[in-house]
């Protein structure tokens, strides 16, 4: 429509002046829809029609000069270069056009104006001056030219920020869009509120008749639900585009889908509220405070642990409130170091607190600091442990009665040892005097007794060194338990070895065969293994069939170590008996069958229980017994 | 009893050197010297006899051969275990620091049988472990070995 009234004002209306017709001219020139203004070759304003005049106003049509004009009508960047423009056409005949300049009204109102100029001359050629021509294009606002001239660029950085234009001219009922403003609708034509979500499509239309009615800013968030179901965020706004005569024509606006910016705000809305909630439901006192040290917020739980209301203890000193007078001043001197030195992590402190009401208890502080732009935030957790250390106080009075119980059992474990290490020793020595005493009475006065007497005398030295072999068993057994492990390297093949060595006499005597399988090396006290083996193979020995005994000592790697067995084909052992047999002083044979007194057993057991240790003992197959040990090697000693 | 040296003994602690003893009887036990010389006497033994009745007497009596380093060497020390005063064990570390007690052989005859007092007492220096026999029989023989061993002139080196 624009271009079209500008056409008619370059064109028809030089060709009147041709024609001569002065009163029609006059008539058209006047009343034409455009702004006309007619300058001589020197640029003064000869002419202005009714719309010009409306346009510059009464001061601007007396202007004598176009350069006043323009600048009273144009914005300074759109003045320069077009007055120069009017010269080149003067000179040149070439006519020009602008579009979407932007005139500024009397009353300050904005308009969009295409503009033209012409060159005036009269029949004979001679130069006379310019038309100049200026169209309201307030209904096809600026960014509409942008479509027009195709601006692919400007459409790409449209869709990319996920932007739209749009314009709205009320006169025609026209808008046009950008290319992108479908798309951010999620529609392809037609109804543009159509996925507009019903809860806010009426505030939408609303919010937009209202603009258009009032010529007002106009904004409004909404959301679009898409084909797919997903919801996305919209932020449409507008300015109002007024006619020459002020009235709202039209709407320029900008659509933008905000939908991450929601989001994130959502998700920080979220965050915020809980937090909130862990604050409010927390079951420790979490008070802030600003850098100053007053309260600025107070949890339910620092309301019941410090008897105070929140209300009450907002806006109070923290320290004043919560921490007893003889430690406040070294507390405050503390964490304002600990501040001053950057240290805004936690510091942490078990110390006493002060309720409301002055009552004291043992609380654990923790108190960090945060530098916000808004300032210093400090935040304090404070937990009651009145409990814990109530818990804590009878924990350790219980550890230090087990520790006294533990120690006290160990000393009287010890005492009878000793008692009994000593007992025996010093049972000992009177006992050799018995028997030695009497077997020499026995050997020198053997001629004044009679057979009865040297019979008795006998009885009593047997019974002597019956007595001073139990003894010595029960020495050797309290012996075993005294003291520490050593702990060094023993190859068991070598302590084996030695063992069959001292059983020499043993086992010639009774034509036995001992086979012996690799056996390991552990970390152990070597004298002790001696005895464990000395007392198993001698056992072995001892506890033999009829048949010549066989040995079999053998090793495997076990759970926790090493199990060494030591199998025989002799006598064997009930398999109800193979637990009892390790008790001291457990016989299950006659004394005149087999000699001894049952502790053999009893200090091997001793001796591997001492090395951490286990021995087991089982009916052999076919015949005999098996004795197993399994003792704890380091994992270095263990095969790979 | 015949020819003696007697140190330590309950009413004076002092050594009283009669002679030049062949054999030391180191023993808190009158009883255990006793019996072990009425032992050699059966064997026919009848050379001198030294007695020390604690370990401190012990080392009064051994510390002679260190000042004199002339004086005739024992041709054995019988040395007891538990005493009093001194352990005998400390008896053999003393000698074991002097090189000039280095020739007199010291065999450990005591009543304790733990493989611990036989190790120790071998590591310092003793040629012998014996365990006190029960019975007077058992005794003899014991004598008998040792002084085959080491009193009879004709068998000593």
């Amino acid at each position: 429509m624009g271009d079209m009234q500008a056409a008619i004002a370059r064109n028809r209306i030089p060709d009147a002046v041709h024609q001569g017709d002065d009163r029609l001219l006059d008539a058209a020139f006047t009343e034409a829809s455009a702004a006309l203004m007619v300058v001589d070759r020197r640029l003064a304003v000869r002419k202005v029609n009714r719309k010009a005049s409306a346009l510059l106003g009464a001061a601007a049509a007396d202007a004598h000069g176009l350069a006043a004009a323009l600048r009273h009508c144009l914005t300074a960047e759109d003045a320069g270069p077009l007055l120069r423009q009017v010269r080149r056409t003067i000179a040149t005949g070439e006519p020009y056009e602008l579009t979407g300049a932007t005139a500024v009204r009397r009353d300050g109102v904005r308009l969009l104006v295409d503009l033209a100029i012409t060159r005036l001359c009269a029949p004979d050629g001679t130069i006379l001056g310019a038309l100049c021509a200026a169209v309201d294009a307030s209904d096809r606002p600026a960014v509409a030219s942008a479509q027009g001239t195709g601006d692919r660029s400007i459409e790409a950085a449209l869709a990319a920020a996920g932007m739209a234009t749009w314009s709205h001219d009320a006169r025609t009922g026209v808008t046009s869009r950008s290319a992108s403003y479908l798309g951010l609708l999620g529609v392809e034509s037609g109804d543009v509120l159509a996925n507009v979500h019903p809860g806010d499509a009426p505030r939408v239309r609303d919010a937009l008749r209202r603009s258009l009615a009032v010529g007002v800013h106009y904004c409004s968030d909404f959301r679009v639900v898409l084909a797919d179901g997903s919801t996305r965020w919209l932020v449409d706004r507008a300015e109002p585009v007024h006619d020459a005569g002020g009235r709202p024509v039209g709407l320029l606006g900008v659509l933008q889908d905000v939908t991450d910016h929601r989001l994130a705000e959502q998700a920080l809305h979220e965050s915020e509220a809980r937090n909130a909630a862990i604050v409010a439901s927390a079951l420790d006192a979490i008070v802030t405070m600003d850098a100053d040290g007053r309260v600025t917020g107070f949890n339910p739980a620092a309301e019941a642990t410090f008897g105070i209301s929140r209300e009450s203890a907002i806006g109070r000193a923290f320290p004043e409130l919560a921490i007893p007078v003889p430690n406040r001043v070294r507390v405050l001197r503390d964490i304002a170091r600990r501040l001053a030195d950057g240290g805004v992590g936690g510091w942490r402190r078990e110390m006493e607190a002060m309720r409301a009401d002055g009552s004291r208890f043992p609380a654990e502080f923790t108190i960090s600091a945060v530098r916000l732009p808004s300032g210093m935030l400090i935040t304090a957790h404070i937990r009651d442990i009145t409990l814990r250390r109530r818990a804590e106080d009878a924990l350790c009075a219980k550890a230090v009665e087990l520790e006294r119980a533990v120690a006290e059992l160990g000393r009287s474990n010890g005492e009878l040892e000793q008692f009994a290490a000593v007992a025996s020793h010093d049972l000992q020595e009177p006992l050799r005097m018995v028997g030695s005493y009497l077997s020499l009475l026995a050997s020198r006065c053997g001629d004044r007794l009679d057979g009865k007497a040297e019979e008795y005398l006998a009885k009593a030295v047997d019974g002597s060194q019956r007595m001073s072999r139990l003894i010595r068993d029960l020495l050797e057994y309290c012996r075993v338990g005294r003291g520490e492990v050593p702990d060094e390297p023993v190859a068991l093949a070598e302590v084996v070895a030695e063992v069959m060595r001292d059983l020499q006499i043993q086992i010639q005597a009774g034509a036995a065969r001992i086979e012996v399988g690799a056996l390991p090396t552990l970390r152990a006290d070597r004298i002790q293994m001696r005895q464990l083996f000395q007392n198993l193979l001698s056992n072995a020995l001892k506890y033999r069939s009829s048949a010549p005994p066989v040995l079999t000592i053998t090793a495997q790697v076990a759970a926790a170590g090493w199990q060494v067995s030591v199998a025989d084909n002799g006598i064997g052992i009930p398999a109800e008996a193979c637990r009892r047999i390790f008790e001291p002083f457990t016989r299950l044979h006659g004394r005149g069958a087999y000699p001894g007194n049952g502790i053999g057993l009893a200090i091997c057991r001793r001796i591997v229980e001492r090395h951490g240790g286990r021995i087991w003992a089982e009916p052999g197959a076919p015949r005999g017994s098996v004795f197993h040990i399994c003792l704890p090697a380091d994992s270095d000693s263990l095969p790979t | 009893m015949r020819s003696a040296v007697v140190a330590g003994a309950g009413y004076n602690s002092r050594v009283i050197a009669l002679d030049v003893p062949d054999l030391i009887l180191i023993d808190d036990n009158p009883a255990d010297s006793e019996l072990a010389t009425e032992a050699l006497h059966d064997l026919g033994y009848g050379a001198m006899v030294g007695y020390a009745y604690d370990g401190e007497a012990a080392i009064r009596l051994l510390g002679e051969y260190i000042e004199d380093p002339l004086r005739p060497r024992p041709l054995l020390v019988l040395l007891d275990l538990n005493m009093p005063k001194l352990h005998g064990i400390e008896v053999l570390g003393f000698m074991a620091e002097h090189a000039a007690l280095d020739d007199i052989p010291v065999v450990v005859f005591t009543s304790s049988d733990s493989p611990r007092d036989r190790q120790r007492s071998l590591a310092l220096g003793a040629r012998d472990y014996l365990v006190k026999p029960g019975t007077y029989q058992g005794l003899v023989e014991l004598m008998a070995q040792l002084k085959g061993r080491y009193l009879d002139v004709s068998a000593t080196p």
